[in-house]
């Protein structure tokens, strides 16, 4: 707890709430190592954080001029301009084969990794952001809040999911948004179509994160420490970040791993249908290009993205629900 | 009770197994055509059709459908090259008056529209002049909207103050709150379209026209019957009544179409110049088209088949194992899959042993990179050209085309009069020059690609469509340009939302192709003629007053050395301004099954097709051994 | 059953009063739908007109299909066609969307509906199975099988399946459709993709049911008064899951008719998903509405149809 709970009158109080707020976690990483596939999948999944990271750092070092949109000729070695695959030569960037322009597959799913992980983290975060607000308000004041904000996600929840990402994603392409970005200084290190599915991704998958949050703020809302919280005084918005907040995070948790692995895969079918990335070499691009070339035998591209993409999504799948056990004791058995 | 619930879990799971089994018997053999009889010409189209009225038949995919079922008043000779015209509706060569403006056709008697319920008794009218100027009629009718206008624009005596009358009538409609979109008016005449008698047909120009005749081989002024149209109304469209040798039996637009015989079809013969002196035209070397097997139906009656079957499969994957299965009667390769069917420009051996032929022919048409000449950073001559000098067409042709495709020079092809074998801007062999591109954006003020404010040059470089291959276009002209310091911005647009941009000038530079409508270099120099720039057809808006005064002069004449000079010396003007860079001629490469038979490929015309014929036998044979299940047969 | 507020419960009420609630969502849709496809449409007048158009030709035709008038009055005229269900025709091709919504309801449906009902048979016996196994080596193997399965992007289950069942074992065809029984050979393959798409996803959720009506009080007693294993979860267990996975299979009905755009475009099937699809590239917003409309109307009644079977199921569960 922070220093300005002065106003808290007994130190027992504190502690109850530290209980509250603190326990929980604890006991949940307690069980959470108890699994060895979800430490083995959660150390996976960090390999991947890194590499992601370490793409992004390489790709800011090199500026304009990144290596992955040149071929390997281009780049001065003895390599073919087009498709060769992964035994053709010893050679480490050649490891999986060269795509259709002489590129290098590996380089490409290397970048592809960073692609991945600003769409699922970012594109997370948005909507973790805006269904935690939206549900937090809703559950917590209750009234005309709460009526807008059922109103407002049961009216996004019943367009058809598949149409509305469509539609922002074609609009965000276009137009007067599409010119504003390309003119500020974000278009330098992130594309358009990258930027617009993170917002696709945050806008349209937000809404059962707020059902949930929405009804268990309701929950902790009646409960005793908040009542007592209340009747001491605090206001309304401190309540609710201290106090409702850490009770229904682990929910926000949750959903976070669930919409990463939705960003990712939402992030290929996207970009295979012509409306997400187009510039940052990305799995889906890849697998898109794939499409044509795999019945002609050449699978390295495919096979590369596609196994990032498998791996990358089961560990934050297994992740995931390991996390769930643990956060969510109700469910086990 | 103790065992009721394995019984259940027995049923769920012998219903289940029942259920694949099902399937697997369903599904064993993997022929599309199911229960298919008669000889039935099988192919694939690789776009939806837009409609099958002639009016709006726009698209190539509408156009093969139309070009079977509905007749002009001439076709494409089938395998004349250069390209022929012969009489179809019209009886012979028409009269035209000595100062080529009246011209006066005489139609074939005993011509019969197909069957159909739209006529009092089910059969088919005969045909007479009236049918023709009906039909041009509404054609030019402002509540059709028809895409081909421009055919007849300010072309026939009367017909422009016809229309701009009955779009008067239709705005009156409209305000009145009446139906609009209803043919009204079509029973005032047109000075300039007559009909004399009952089979002869008299058009008046007002000014010489010499693509007439190739126009009036499209299938925007081929004929159907007003009771068609009538019975019909919006839906006319879905239900195509002609005089051609195929009628639309089944049609479902975003599937496929089946075409039967019209057995009532007058006679009409496959040419047989060995046995017909009368159909040996002049300019046509028979000989050769009769050595390389074209002619084995010689004087055969058409149809030749009882039908045919095109399949509407816009992915290119499927569409390829379709032919590769024999599924397909022919099929120009996906550009993906050439270096499995044409490994260093010959047919792959594999297919050679199965019988399969391939033929190449120069596509009547030219990609190219349009810039709008109106933008304020590409009105600047030099960038242009330093751009045109960064490209590596060499590298797209050997990677993008796979090969299949010519460096152009000129916009014109190379089979077309006009063409020049003349670009500055771009090394002979097509590789990128760069050190010429650098010294252009120094004197195009853009020194190592960076502004007078210190910033990198962007550019937007707009394609249309989503597929992986526009993708992959787009990608290789930002690494192209990036070579020149110039940073580009890709951006994918539907074809609608890159019309809209187009005519609105809120462009840079955009990914195009164009396929001529007839073999006459006008009809794509006409882009760059100042008054047809946006919101007209021309969206490089390049104005340039030698080339409109050039475009003018040649417009009236016909096909002569001092015309073709004049088209020379416009294509010289757009390769020194450089308002588009023309890229690539395509190679077209068609591969034909053994048991195709008849076939001289072409992208200009449709007429093509009706002339083919396929061996049923040898087709059941191939296609059996080719489809062993579990991989087994010739593979 | 026997306890059910049914039939004394107010259930007409509650559905007119539920009915009543989605007008307003209703509303809301319509207007994000107008909005989001006037922005993006491109310039439909184009569509119809081609480039070669001239201003006066444009105007007339904007009028025409109504795009003169203010945005309000556009919404406006929205609303009446949703009402009288009629979206008018086409801008690509000018067919009536009702003719092309028949034309592709066929199609969609006889791949959808198999695929649905075999999809919920398959993981639901395998969640029984599973969960009578739990804990052993079958369990932990399914478990594991379905996170993997779920995890693989359904683009790269298409091209894979249908390049080595199709194309290299020649056991379906590659592409195309039937209408009548012939449909079955052609949505052979792209139904068995879309089972093994949705078993992984069903089978963890039913799993999850499962589990935890087995972790119940009544499941505990049965199995101290000495009731067989199979008859606790396949009568009592079974019954009781059966509210959750109703549910759940009602709410994914809406779904079947839009079908799975991703098989319809691989494999050649002309149903909706497709059709949705060309229209979305083509701005073709009279179709792009109409669908959009129809879904969200399916959406909430069958999810006020789901509340009421969940009602009607569970007795402890009161309407209101």
């Amino acid at each position: 707890m922070s220093s300005e709970g002065a106003l808290l009158e007994s130190a027992q109080e504190a502690g109850e709430l530290e209980l509250e707020v603190r326990g929980p976690w604890q006991e949940a990483w307690r069980r959470f190592k108890k699994d060895r596939f979800a430490m083995f999948f959660l150390m996976v999944f960090g390999t991947f954080f890194l590499l992601a990271l370490s793409a992004q750092v390489v790709e800011l070092v090199q500026g304009d001029e990144a290596t992955y949109a040149k071929s390997l000729a281009e780049l001065g070695l003895d390599f073919p301009e087009s498709h060769a695959p992964p035994t053709s030569r010893a050679f480490p960037l050649a490891l999986f084969g060269l795509d259709w322009s002489g590129r290098s597959v590996l380089l490409r799913v290397y970048h592809g990794c960073k692609v991945a992980f600003l769409v699922g983290t970012f594109g997370g975060i948005l909507s973790v952001l805006i269904g935690m607000t939206l549900g937090l308000l809703a559950g917590f004041f209750g009234g005309w809040v709460d009526g807008l904000v059922v109103y407002i996600y049961s009216t996004v929840a019943s367009i058809p999911y598949l149409l509305l990402m469509l539609a922002f994603a074609f609009i965000l392409k276009q137009g007067g948004f599409a010119t504003a970005y390309r003119e500020s200084f974000l278009a330098n290190y992130v594309s358009l179509g990258l930027f617009n599915i993170i917002l696709v991704i945050g806008m349209t998958s937000w809404v059962s994160l707020c059902r949930l949050v929405r009804a268990e703020t309701m929950k902790v809302r009646e409960l005793d420490f908040v009542q007592a919280a209340r009747s001491l005084g605090f206001g309304q918005f401190r309540i609710l970040f201290k106090h409702v907040l850490p009770n229904v995070f682990h929910l926000v948790i949750i959903s976070f791993s669930l919409t990463f692995v939705i960003a990712i895969k939402t992030e290929v079918i996207l970009t295979f249908l012509g409306v997400g990335v187009d510039k940052e070499p990305s799995w889906g691009s890849m697998i898109a290009i794939a499409k044509n070339e795999l019945m002609r035998g050449i699978w390295w591209p495919l096979a590369a993205a596609g196994g990032m993409l498998f791996i990358l999504t089961l560990s934050i799948n297994y992740v995931g629900d390991a996390l769930r056990d643990a956060l969510d004791p109700k469910l086990k058995d | 009770m103790g065992s009721w619930g394995i019984t259940l879990y027995m049923r769920l799971s012998c219903s289940l197994l029942a259920l694949s089994l099902c399937l697997v018997w369903g599904s064993c053999s993997p022929d599309p055509y199911p229960g298919e009889k008669g000889k039935i010409l099988h192919a694939g189209l690789l776009a939806l059709p837009k409609s099958l009225d002639p009016a709006g038949v726009e698209d190539m995919y509408s156009g093969i459908i139309a070009s079977q079922v509905y007749e002009g008043l001439f076709q494409y000779h089938p395998y004349a090259r250069p390209f022929r015209l012969i009489p179809a509706l019209a009886r012979e060569e028409p009269e035209v008056s000595k100062d080529g403006l009246t011209i006066t056709f005489e139609l074939r008697r005993g011509v019969h529209f197909h069957d159909d319920p739209c006529f009092p008794d089910g059969k088919g009218r005969e045909l007479v002049a009236d049918d023709f100027v009906y039909c041009f009629k509404r054609f030019a009718h402002p509540a059709v909207q028809s895409k081909g206008w421009w055919t007849l624009d300010k072309k026939i005596l009367g017909l422009n103050a016809w229309r701009k009358a009955r779009a008067k009538e239709l705005e009156d409609l409209q305000k009145e709150g009446k139906a609009s979109g209803s043919l009204h008016g079509m029973e005032v005449p047109v000075e300039g379209l007559q009909a004399l008698g009952r089979y002869r047909l008299q058009l008046r120009l007002t000014q010489a026209y010499p693509q007439l005749f190739w126009v009036l081989a499209m299938p925007y002024l081929s004929v159907y019957p007003h009771e068609a149209v009538e019975k019909y109304g919006a839906e006319f469209q879905n239900h195509p009544v002609g005089t051609g040798p195929f009628r639309v039996k089944r049609y479902n637009p975003v599937y496929r179409v089946v075409l039967e015989k019209n057995s009532g079809y007058r006679t009409v013969r496959v040419p047989d110049p060995r046995r017909r002196p009368e159909d040996r035209l002049p300019g046509w070397d028979w000989e050769k088209d009769e050595q390389a097997g074209l002619l084995v139906n010689a004087g055969k009656k058409l149809p030749l088949v009882d039908g045919m079957e095109l399949r509407f499969i816009l992915e290119d994957q499927p569409r390829w194992l379709y032919f590769k299965s024999g599924y397909l009667d022919f099929l120009i390769p996906p550009k993906d899959n050439m270096d499995e069917a044409i490994p260093a420009g010959k047919l792959n051996p594999r297919f050679a042993k199965r019988g399969v032929t391939m033929e190449t022919v120069v596509e009547t048409g030219t990609v190219y990179t349009c810039f709008n000449t109106e933008d304020p950073v590409l009105r600047n001559v030099n960038l242009r050209r330093a751009i045109s000098l960064a490209l590596d067409n060499a590298w797209m042709i050997q990677n993008l085309y796979a090969g299949q495709a010519l460096l152009a020079k000129c916009l014109i092809p190379p089979m077309i009069a006009g063409f020049i074998d003349y670009h500055p801007y771009m090394k002979d062999d097509g590789t990128a020059w760069i050190e010429k591109a650098k010294e252009y954006m120094k004197k195009a003020g853009f020194p190592g690609g960076m502004r007078k404010d210190g910033k990198r040059l962007r550019l937007r470089y707009e394609s249309a469509g989503a597929s992986a291959t526009q993708m992959q276009f787009a990608s290789r002209f930002a690494q192209d340009l990036r070579r020149i310091g110039i940073e580009v911005d890709n951006i994918v647009n539907t074809f609608p939302q890159m019309i809209g941009k187009m005519r609105k000038k809120d462009f840079q530079i955009a990914g195009l192709a164009w396929g001529f409508d007839y073999p006459d270099a006008q009809n794509i120099l006409q882009l760059l003629y100042g008054p047809n720039a946006s919101p007209g057809p021309g969206a490089a808006n390049f104005h340039n007053a030698r080339f409109d005064r050039l475009y003018e002069k040649a417009l009236t004449m016909w096909d002569s050395p001092e015309r073709t000079r004049i088209y020379q010396e416009m294509a010289k003007i757009v390769a020194e301004e450089v308002p588009w860079v023309p890229r690539v001629h395509r190679l077209r490469r068609v591969l034909r099954q053994p048991w195709l038979k008849g076939m001289k490929y072409t992208q200009v015309t449709y007429h093509f097709w009706r002339y083919l014929d396929v061996d049923l036998a040898l087709r059941k044979k191939k296609v059996a051994a080719w489809n062993k299940a579990f991989g087994g047969g010739d593979r | 059953m026997e306890q059910s507020l049914w039939g004394r419960g107010p259930v007409i009420g509650f559905v007119i009063k539920r009915l009543l609630y989605n007008i307003p969502v209703l509303l809301g849709v319509a207007l994000i739908t107008m909005l989001l496809f006037n922005v993006a449409s491109g310039d439909p007048v184009s569509i119809k007109l081609g480039k070669a158009a001239k201003e006066s030709q444009r105007k007339a035709l904007a009028k025409q299909m109504g795009l003169d008038k203010p945005l309000v009055a556009q919404y406006g005229d929205f609303l009446v066609q949703t009402v009288t269900l009629d979206f008018g025709e086409s801008w690509n091709d000018n067919t009536p969307v009702r003719k092309i919504f028949l034309r592709g309801v066929g199609p969609t449906l006889s791949l959808s509906i198999p695929a649905f009902f075999t999809g919920a048979i398959l993981s639901i016996a395998l969640a029984l199975l599973v969960a009578y196994h739990r804990g052993g080596w079958l369990d932990r193997f399914m478990t594991m099988a379905a996170i993997a399965g779920i995890s693989i992007s359904s683009l790269v289950y298409i091209l894979v399946l249908q390049w080595l069942l199709a194309d290299q074992l020649k056991l379906f065809p590659i592409w195309g459709y039937e209408y009548g029984w012939g449909a079955l050979r052609f949505i052979a393959l792209p139904l068995l993709i879309w089972v093994l798409l949705s078993v992984g996803q069903d089978l963890r959720y039913f799993r999850t049911v499962a589990l935890e009506e087995i972790g119940r009080d009544y499941v505990r007693t049965a199995r101290s008064k000495g009731l067989s294993e199979n008859r606790i979860l396949f009568k009592h267990v079974l019954r009781n899951c059966s509210i959750p996975i109703i549910t759940r299979l009602v709410i994914t009905v809406p779904f079947l008719i839009t079908g799975s755009f991703l098989l319809e475009i691989f494999f050649g099937i002309p149903g909706l998903g497709s059709t949705l699809y060309t229209a979305i590239q083509n701005s073709d917003f009279p179709v792009i509405k109409a669908f959009t409309m129809l879904g969200t109307v399916m959406f909430v009644l069958f999810n006020i149809l789901s509340d009421v079977l969940y009602a009607y199921f569970d007795p402890r569960i009161r309407l209101s």
